[in-house]
């Protein structure tokens, strides 16, 4: 019983520690190793005004960053303050549609690249009125 | 390894322990010793199960389960929360990391203009 109960305790502190842990694990931007803020550099600016949640989640997707091919590398650098700025019903669509992305074959994939290529060559004006349809 | 004056003492006594001769008396005596220190040891091992059985401390036994209850919880909870984090990290890295520019999968014209192209 006493086993039971001291190994239910230690249970009990240690996950009130790790909720600790995790408040505290949300630094500051001073607080960021200087890898840390070399990495993030782009989204400085925005740092102070994130949650914890949002800054553990920018700590999450930067990891790795030095294992990343350069073109992966550069993708990431350039997109992060698009993605920061974006709200979060805006990510929360991304992400669910690049979940969908994910689930289409490989082949298939290539071939809405090349679309996506060629949509992006069409004049603005033709663009623009398309987007202006899916707002009707 | 050399034997502390202790342990020697100890084999001398369970020698002549072994050969037996004791009176009923000293039996006795040596038996409820036994209990007297199996029950101190066992008091030593168990401060917090005392705890539980004190029937003197109903509320601390209420607190103690309570405290134990929400701690597990919390853990739990936390532990979710932490791998959801995890995962949805890994998907925006692979997002941001993509051929595809977040526009993509943003622009509802892209979306409108490739359901009106004839499929390839």
């Amino acid at each position: 019983m006493a086993r039971i109960a001291a190994a239910l305790l230690s249970c009990g502190l240690s996950a009130v520690t790790s909720l600790a842990l995790a408040q505290a694990d949300a630094p500051r931007w001073v607080e960021l190793t200087p890898r840390m803020q070399g990495v993030l550099g782009p989204i400085e600016a925005d740092w102070k005004r994130m949650d914890p949640e949002r800054r553990r989640k920018w700590m999450a997707i930067v990891e790795g960053y030095d294992a990343m091919t350069p073109a992966e590398q550069q993708n990431l650098l350039s997109r992060m303050q698009e993605w920061a700025k974006l709200s979060p019903a805006d990510r929360e669509l991304a992400r669910d549609r690049y979940r969908e992305w994910l689930s289409i074959p490989a082949e298939r994939r290539e071939a809405l690249r090349e679309r996506w290529e060629a949509y992006q060559n069409l004049p603005p004006e033709e663009r623009a009125r398309i987007r202006a349809g899916t707002a009707r | 390894m050399s034997l502390s004056e202790e342990d020697r003492l100890g084999r001398r006594m369970a020698r002549q322990l072994d050969r037996g001769g004791l009176t009923p008396d000293q039996a006795r005596r040596l038996a409820s010793a036994r209990q007297d220190a199996l029950a101190h040891a066992r008091r030593g091992a168990g401060h917090l199960g005392d705890l539980f059985r004190a029937s003197w401390l109903p509320a601390t036994r209420v607190a103690v389960s309570l405290a134990l209850v929400a701690g597990v919880f919390l853990g739990g909870t936390t532990w979710q929360a932490e791998r959801a984090l995890e995962r949805s990290g890994r998907l925006e890295r692979a997002l941001l990391v993509d051929d595809l520019p977040i526009n993509a999968y943003l622009d509802e014209g892209f979306r409108a203009w490739l359901e009106s192209q004839p499929r390839s």
